[in-house]
């Protein structure tokens, strides 16, 4: 890739910064595409293609990235403020970001989220930057086998939520495992568990699944309810700025957990397939096995809202990595980036940066500065976006259910996709009144399908010999943090145990 | 150039599958017969792959001209899934059979999947392929580093060892050539599906697998990452896309046949008998669209060689079509879970 | 320990969730049965894990039940009762909702399921709920056929707003 010094690395931001006029709208438009389940970059850039492709080269990229980076963001929004995810990547955000606006601190939650997105982003975009030709080697090493472990991870994320009762968790969890099997297998494309329907020909529809399992689950249970907000921690009008300050600090005192957690997702990110829904679980896990205080995840505590939105917004320079190093795309968003820039002439690999440096290093700083002026135009509006949680819910609760039985329509255009989100509500709804996670059994139906694909391919690869799960180093290296993992909770209780004990006389 | 008019007609919602899978809600157009002239209204075209994938850009892009030939625009549907069965489905079961109603598809991967699949309608009884757009050569490929420098290093490696080959499906022409390589050679290959092209392109690239079959046109972006070793196809117009890549039956000997991923136009069976006129006008006017120069120009703007463009009548597409029905029924043990012959 | 009427554990909302679960689980592995090793390995797996889990749990309640200190009792699911009622009625507007909006098209659809939920869950203020209604119908208007071109059906107000706007 091309050496550039600090010169031509200005000028090259300047010039990316006159693209403004194109970077400000796409940032508004994706935080607007993200709030809303359902709608997501890749099905906004194909439904907006004529407009694109009718667009410069340099536009239409600088278009698509901030409207992609736009949308991780958005997705957070509704997951914080009444438990519905935007986006996939958002719905480990519920996990401790809805109990916080249950206790009427949505604004700060907001607030930290926005401030641990931007800075996940942007983190990760100038890593990405500087790193581009290590980090392009990853994909090098981290293959099926590699690719098993890192889902085990979230995997392990179930029994740490069920913690409370196990075997109810064990049960969501593996209901959601055999859900996320339905459809084709890898290997032959026979089809399972479809009920004759050929929607389910290609597996469950996620975008559906989520908004059931969240959306439309939380609004039957909503109307429970007056407001999101509980009385006792009702919007203060008075201190409304100072709440948004309040979150602003509780990110910046956690600024060590925002860079380790923007870097899993860039990690991740840059492995084509995984994802950001994959992504988010994956650092909420980490950050509740480091954490010294694992018990508070899942009541509104800061570091289990800052990990999965800094993982979910760093996973955006990471998707593009294969995309401009390699020249093969690691997602859908980055697959119809390609199209539209291979339809404008424009050959994606490391030639790229030789022939057109300015629009490949171009799109790392267009996400950069997507990333600024989403902070700059997002954080004044905590303060109103926050009043959702005190919106009646006799008119909170059929929005909700409209818009998101609508979005669940989108992806795939598809009625059977808004029957899918109904089903999945009532069973969402069910889940929460007899105590079965939901998101225990999203994580079985998100990682599921990549668990079993993987597998296969790996096992498809050795004819059979199920060694090969151990036959690479950096494979031995996760499966060893695995283990950890796991024995993490009695190590330390041990290592508590141990110091706590008096002295031997 | 994806300027093709949206209709202001009211558009069809899907279904409600409240009821039953299959659901309601295309309500097929009903016209008076053939004493208008034809076409007087807009011409439909299902496609069963996503929107902005290849076959949405190509439709457009033939359509955009083919619209000036026989006076009308066409409006596109996407019916992705089930590796184009939902599409196919609507389309027989839903779509009005008067000639107004198009199907475009990947008519070599679509008739293995009909085979493998065993869905309620029947080829070719109830619609036919009667105008090919292009035919992808499907290319074995390596990494750009790998010692495999030959196809011929390729089958001797094969004979040694099982030798790990990248593919988009089991269920697909490529894989099909591959099982056709392996029995024509003696060598071994082990078929690993990635469930997709980029996906594919990526586990060789990266060395999970030794090589990698894909279509040519997604492999002659990546030259500078990849060596196509061989083409399976006899008549080789794009190899000097391909670096110069051979073709296998030149090499090696064999009479594998060209197994390219061609896109088709298809049409309702009974069409021919009720409107043969309508049929005979977008049989001519397809054909016609291939001539006129516009179409070069929009087709190379997609990003695809023109030599890849390779227009096919009825016979020609019958023929192909019986032959992948023969192929996948052959291979069927291998690349399906089903072990009965349709 | 057999505990009275009130005080027992309301265990049979729990047996729910188990027990479709485990039907799934029998179902799934019916459909895998016949298929080569590795489309069915990850099905059998996973299947009979969780009719081993459901199992647990039914085990559990029963036990429970035997001992007194539960009872089948789905009050769990559908307390606090009085919002069960608006609870169905949204599910059978949803059912509605995704039935009719072919023949009424998008917006006039969305602005009458609006209209109704609101109805539904107590709101009584005419002018409140008429706007409220509009406003979110007009906004999804705009945003997925105007903006986003979704193909949603069109109906009355899509073809009259089509022409004004």
């Amino acid at each position: 890739m091309m050496q550039w010094d600090l010169t031509q690395a200005l000028a090259l931001f300047l010039h990316t910064l006159g693209y403004w006029w194109v970077i400000i709208p796409s940032v508004l438009l994706g935080i607007l595409v993200g709030a809303i389940p359902g709608l997501n970059a890749a099905n906004t850039i194909i439904l907006l293609l004529p407009l694109t492709l009718a667009m410069d080269p340099e536009v239409s990229m600088f278009f698509m990235v901030s409207l992609y980076c736009a949308t991780h963001l958005g997705g957070g929004i509704p997951a914080i403020l009444i438990n519905v995810p935007g986006t996939g990547g958002a719905a480990a955000s519920t996990l401790d970001g809805y109990p916080m606006s249950l206790k009427g601190m949505g604004q700060q939650a907001l607030a930290m989220s926005f401030v641990a997105a931007t800075a996940g982003g942007l983190i990760a975009s100038i890593a990405t930057l500087l790193l581009l030709p290590f980090l392009s080697r990853i994909g090098y090493y981290v293959h099926s086998v590699e690719m098993v472990v890192i889902m085990l991870f979230g995997i392990i994320l179930i029994a740490a939520i069920a913690a409370k009762n196990m075997l109810k968790g064990l049960i969501a969890g593996v209901f959601g495992l055999l859900l996320g099997s339905i459809g084709a297998d890898t290997i032959y494309s026979a089809p399972r568990a479809t009920f004759g329907f050929l929607e389910l020909f290609s597996g469950l529809p996620l975008v559906p699944v989520l908004i059931g399992l969240f959306a439309i689950s939380e609004a039957l249970i909503m109307i429970e309810h007056e407001i999101v907000a509980s009385k006792t921690g009702a919007h203060d009008k008075d201190a409304v700025w100072a709440q948004t300050l309040e979150g602003i600090h509780m990110a910046a005192q956690r600024w060590w957990h925002i860079v380790w957690t923007s870097f899993v997702g860039l990690f991740i990110g840059i492995i084509p397939g995984a994802g950001a829904t994959i992504a988010s679980f994956v650092a909420y896990q980490q950050s509740r096995m480091y954490s010294k205080t694992p018990e508070l995840y899942g009541t509104g505590h800061p570091e289990g809202l800052i990990a999965p939105e800094c993982a979910n917004n760093g996973v955006g320079p990471g998707t593009l990595v294969p995309l401009m190093a390699i020249g093969v795309p690691g997602g859908d968003t980055a697959a119809v980036m390609m199209i539209v820039l291979q339809y404008h002439g424009i050959v994606l690999g490391p030639r790229l940066f030789l022939t057109t440096p300015n629009l490949a290093y171009g799109v790392f700083i267009a996400m950069l500065l997507a990333y600024l002026f989403m902070l700059l135009t997002i954080l004044p509006m905590t303060r109103y976006l926050s009043r959702v949680t005190v919106v009646s819910s006799k008119y909170l609760v059929p929005i909700i259910i409209a818009f998101t039985l609508v979005g669940s329509f989108a992806p795939r255009e598809y009625g059977f996709d808004m029957v899918v989100a109904l089903v999945f509500g009532i069973l969402g709804y069910l889940c929460r009144k007899t105590g079965f996670h939901v998101a225990a059994l999203l994580i079985g139906v998100v990682l599921g399908p990549y668990i079993e694909q993987n597998l296969m391919r790996a096992l498809r690869i050795s004819n059979g010999d199920a060694s090969v799960l151990f036959s690479s180093t950096l494979g031995n290296l996760l499966w060893a943090m695995l283990v950890l993992t796991l024995l993490l909770p009695w190590l330390r209780q041990w290592w508590v145990g141990r110091a706590a004990a008096p002295p031997r006389a | 150039m994806f300027a093709t008019p949206k209709s202001a007609t009211r558009r069809e919602f899907l279904r409600d599958s409240v009821v039953v899978g299959a659901g309601l809600g295309l309500a097929p157009w009903q016209y008076a017969a053939a004493a208008s002239p034809f076409p007087d209204h807009n011409l439909r075209a299902v496609i069963p792959t996503a929107a902005g994938g290849a076959s949405d850009r190509l439709s457009r892009t033939f359509c955009d001209v083919w619209s000036k030939h026989i006076g009308a625009p066409t409006e596109f549907k996407f019916y992705p899934g089930a590796a184009g069965q939902v599409g196919y489905e609507i389309y027989l079961g839903k779509n009005a059979h008067d000639g107004y109603n198009l199907l475009l598809g990947n008519m070599d991967a679509d008739v293995i999947m009909y085979v493998l699949q065993n869905p309620p309608y029947k080829y070719p009884q109830d619609y036919i392929y009667f105008c090919r757009l292009d035919s992808d050569d499907n290319v074995i490929f390596v990494p750009k580093d790998s010692p495999i420098k030959t196809i011929k290093d390729l089958v001797a490696l094969g004979k040694k060892q099982s030798v790990t080959v990248g593919t988009s499906r089991l269920p697909h022409p490529g894989s099909i050539g591959m099982l056709a390589l392996a029995e024509a050679t003696g060598a071994q290959f082990n078929l690993v599906p990635y469930g997709g092209t980029n996906k594919t392109l990526n586990a060789v690239i990266t060395g999970e697998v030794l090589c990698g079959i894909a279509s040519s046109g997604m492999a002659m972006n990546l030259l500078d990452q990849i060596r196509v070793l061989s083409v399976f196809s006899d008549e080789n117009k794009l190899s000097g896309l391909m670096g110069g890549a051979p073709a296998i039956n030149k090499v090696l000997g064999t009479h594998i046949p060209d197994l390219p991923s061609s896109r088709a136009w298809a049409i309702h069976a009974d069409v021919l008998k009720l409107y043969p006129e309508r049929f005979e006008k977008i049989n001519t006017t397809m054909k016609a669209t291939f001539l006129d120069p516009e179409y070069q120009k929009g087709y190379i703007k997609t990003g695809a060689p023109w030599a890849a463009v390779h227009y096919g009548d009825r016979e020609v597409c019958a023929k192909h079509a019986g032959l992948m029905i023969e192929l996948t029924n052959r291979y069927r043990a291998a690349i399906s879970a089903s072990k009965k012959k349709a | 320990m057999n505990l009275p009427g009130n005080d027992k554990r309301p265990a049979g909302g729990d047996l729910v969730i188990p027990l479709l679960a485990g039907s799934f689980a029998v179902y799934y592995i019916s459909t895998v049965w016949d298929l080569p090793w590795e489309a069915k390995a990850n099905g059998l797996v996973l299947g009979s894990l969780l009719v081993l889990l459901v199992l647990a749990s039914v085990f559990g309640t029963l036990h429970s039940l035997y001992r007194g200190t539960a009872s089948l009792s789905l009050r769990k699911l559908i307390e606090p009762i009085q919002f069960q009622s608006k609870r169905l009625g949204l599910v059978a507007l949803m059912i509605a909702f995704i039935a009719i909006m072919p023949y009424l098209g998008f917006t006039l659809t969305l602005f009458t399921f609006l209209v109704l939920a609101m109805l539904l869950l107590g709101v009584r203020s005419v002018r409140r709920l008429l706007s409220v209604a509009a406003i979110a119908a007009l906004v999804g208007y705009l945003m997925f056929i105007m903006l986003l071109d979704t193909p949603f059906p069109h109906g009355p107000v899509e073809a009259l707003l089509g022409k004004i706007l």
